[in-house]
């Protein structure tokens, strides 16, 4: 092995590390995406590397981008590290979060496999998007009651939408990242995933940048039978435990 | 018969091309008709939309194609503001004037969806879609940036320039007939639209191959149109360069003669300056045709393999986010959405002591603190079906019967049901009777004629049994181990409870240990 390919991996490894950036054309790691792409033992060495660390690598026009993936105790986070920071108290304000950003990635993406046409979307359109999402969950909403439910519901998730006002007196004109509003919760989430460097923003337009990109059809292209396997696999005990205990 | 033939054909095969044609017209009449009739309550419907689209791409064709940068969201706010003031007197609160500047510009991008048009293809026999956008955006250093599509370029040059074939043969012939007529300076100003329809060109590769990622049948109409229209002149303009430069080259060796012989009053001599600046355009231009012609034979490349990519792509499945979320909905189980968000997130690289919590430490006040909700190791719930509720209940009222019943059979060899009852009245109230679970209980005991505890610990063989063998381990203690007793029923006796229910009267008898009386 050759010790100068060794020191460029781990040069692209670090620089991945700290979240910077490496491509082709912009950015002071362009001789590392020269070096990653052109010499064959330096790419193998990167991928042994993120493989060990449990890192997901991927290449998008001329870019490489990471990620923890599911489970990485060092490099992820956990539903508590995000509730930290994102500035949230709740499981459920939690979920919702995510349900929110759900809804930015299916507004831009219908499947992993193809592009996106919408090139930005604002925290209105975020807003139509989330009610329409829940309106099927909101017709029979007025018979339920917050407490009744368990947190992980997405009927208690539609509630609390449902009950928030879509915007708060104080807020003025300008959209401040709050938990009192409509307005507040999209703004926090396009926050959030500014600054994860999913998206991009210039006057309240969000855009979707390459990581963003590059993750959506990688990952969710790379690890789609896995997550099958979650939703299904789950389906099949949940299942199981409907059924009547049949006495044996 | 022929003659309808043709037509037929001309109606139905061509349409398809003839609606490619209209398309790039299709924003500007769908932006100019109802704009600003839906703002503010028509405020502001004096103001001609059509015209601020046009300002607005001219004004984008001099910033990306003219002085090659892309325009950021400032310089639009900039440009549209001296445009309302200017043309229609528009001078507005700063707060109002963003408003409208970004109400204009969310129409021009449609919201950031491409334009769509609907039309039927008869050749095709089906309904098809086309879509068209005017600017586009890209992402450099964290900044948006925006720029003219080709087709809006295209539309606004079609406003004016007639375009019938390759621009720049035309304007190369143009550049001919100008050094030919040793007009130098208007020369460089011709190879100067050349390199703007380079560019052109150029962008509008990219942009097939981005159509190829999207929607592969689209990406190969949009690629054989490139082909007929762009890459077909491409043989005929390398071939007018070459001439247009030995043209230029001719005349620099003119200038050079002149300069030698020193006559100064030569045209070619004057125009010394023009002449180079002349030239070095035209190598730009000739560098970039060259640049272009290398990008077309990628792109041929490239086109193959999308068209593979697509054609294994809709072989396999691909992971649907909305099938996805309805997936999700269906069981309710929102916490599964963290498995789909957390992997988009940056690495955690934050692994030391965060500093701000010094602070925390300092001001911590218990009472203004919000305590965090904790997620746990992701236990499923016990759930209590209703079924299993009831059967708690019958449980629990067992014990209660049983408890009362052992505790009379230890004290009294013999008993009647009526006695025991109206011990149950005093203590429990006649509520007792309107229980279920005591009914019950007598149907359960009357199952077995007698009762051995003994046995009964060491092979329950009924429900009831079951019921008393757990009631025996719960009590914990072993007064009633060694308990037998029989149940007989009283024939001819029956009793009356409540006025509601009749049962037959039962005689309770304490056994020894072996079952003798």
């Amino acid at each position: 092995m050759d010790s100068r390919n060794l020191e460029k991996a781990m040069d692209i490894i670090s620089a991945l590390l700290i979240n910077e950036e490496i491509h082709r054309d912009r950015g002071a790691n362009r001789g590392l995406y020269e070096e990653y792409l052109s010499n064959a033992e330096v790419y193998d060495m990167v991928h042994l590397m993120a493989g060990k660390m449990n890192l997901c690598l991927y290449e998008y026009q001329g870019g490489i981008y990471v990620s923890a993936g599911e489970e990485n105790r060092v490099y992820g986070y956990s539903n508590e590290e995000l509730k930290r920071l994102l500035g949230l108290r709740l499981n459920r304000e939690l979920y919702l979060c995510y349900f929110l950003i759900y809804q930015v990635v299916a507004t831009f993406y219908h499947d992993s496999a193809s592009d996106t046409f919408i090139e930005y979307m604002g925290v209105e359109e975020l807003i139509h998007n989330t009610d329409s999402a829940f309106a099927k969950l909101t017709a029979d909403l007025e018979i339920l009651v917050l407490k009744e439910m368990e947190e992980n519901s997405f009927k208690t998730l539609a509630l609390l939408w449902e009950e928030l006002p879509l915007v708060t007196g104080e807020e003025g004109t300008g959209i401040r990242a709050s938990r009192n509003s409509k307005r507040g919760y999209s703004k926090l989430v396009f926050n959030f995933l500014v600054s994860q460097e999913l998206l991009a923003e210039a006057e309240e337009r969000y855009y979707p940048t390459a990581r963003f990109r590059a993750l959506i059809t990688n990952y969710y292209e790379e690890h789609r039978g896995r997550l099958f396997e979650i939703l299904n696999r789950e389906e099949e005990e949940d299942d199981a435990a409907d059924q009547p205990d049949s006495g044996e | 018969m022929t003659g309808t033939h043709m037509m037929l054909h001309e109606i139905i095969e061509e349409h398809h091309e003839r609606i490619g044609h209209i398309r790039k017209y299709y924003p500007y009449f769908k932006l100019a008709e109802t704009s600003f009739t839906q703002f503010k309550d028509g405020k502001y419907s004096r103001l001609d939309m059509g015209y601020i689209l046009l300002a607005v791409l001219r004004f984008f064709i001099e910033e990306n194609n003219f002085k090659e940068k892309e325009v950021l969201y400032s310089e639009y706010e900039t440009f549209v503001t001296a445009l309302l003031r200017r043309d229609f007197e528009c001078y507005l609160e700063e707060e109002e004037n963003k408003e409208l500047v970004s109400y204009i510009f969310d129409k021009i991008t449609n919201e950031g969806k491409p334009f769509r048009y609907d039309y039927f293809d008869p050749a095709d026999r089906k309904q098809k879609t086309i879509r068209m956008r005017l600017i586009k955006s890209s992402i450099q250093d964290g900044a948006v940036r925006y720029s003219i599509t080709s087709e809006a370029v295209e539309f606004y040059l079609d406003t004016k320039e007639i375009k019938e074939e390759s621009t720049i043969s035309v304007e190369q012939l143009l550049l001919e007939k100008l050094i030919n007529s040793q007009n130098f300076r208007q020369g460089a100003e011709v190879v100067r639209r050349i390199n703007n329809e380079v560019s052109r060109l150029q962008s509008r590769k990219n942009e097939v191959l981005r159509i190829l990622g999207q929607d592969v049948f689209e990406g190969v109409r949009a690629y054989e149109e490139f082909l007929d229209t762009g890459m077909r002149w491409f043989e005929e303009e390398q071939h007018l360069f070459r001439k247009n430069s030995e043209l230029i080259h001719k005349a620099l060796e003119r200038a050079a003669q002149d300069e030698a012989s020193g006559e100064y009053t030569s045209q070619y001599y004057r125009a010394m300056d023009d002449i180079y600046a002349l030239e070095l355009e035209l190598k730009k231009a000739v560098q970039k045709h060259s640049e272009l012609l290398t990008a077309c034979t990628q792109l041929q490349k490239q086109a193959d393999e999308r068209i593979l990519k697509a054609r294994v792509q809709s072989l396999r499945s691909s992971f649907d986010f909305r099938q996805a979320v309805s997936r999700m909905m269906e069981r309710d189980r929102a916490d599964l959405l963290g498995e789909l968000i957390r992997p988009l997130a940056n690495l955690k690289i934050r692994k030391s002591f965060y500093l701000p919590n010094l602070d925390h430490l300092l001001t911590y006040r218990p009472d203004q603190q919000e305590t965090g909700e904790k997620i746990g190791e992701q236990v499923e719930e016990t759930y209590i079906y209703e079924d299993e509720a009831i059967e708690q209940r019958i449980y629990d009222n067992f014990e209660i019967l049983l408890s009362e019943l052992f505790h009379w059979l230890r004290q009294k060899k013999e008993f009647t049901l009526k006695e025991w009852n109206g011990y149950l009245e005093e203590k429990y109230t006649e509520r007792i009777f309107r229980n279920g679970d005591y009914y019950t209980f007598l149907i359960h005991i009357c199952l077995k004629e007698e009762y051995r505890v003994q046995e009964v610990r060491k092979n329950p063989d009924t429900f009831f049994e079951e019921i008393m063998n757990a009631f025996l381990d719960k009590s914990g203690n072993r007064l009633y181990e060694d308990l037998a007793f029989a149940v007989r029923k009283d024939s001819g006796v029956s009793l009356q409870i409540l006025g509601l229910f009749e049962v037959t009267n039962l005689i309770f008898e304490r056994r020894d240990m072996d079952g003798q009386p």
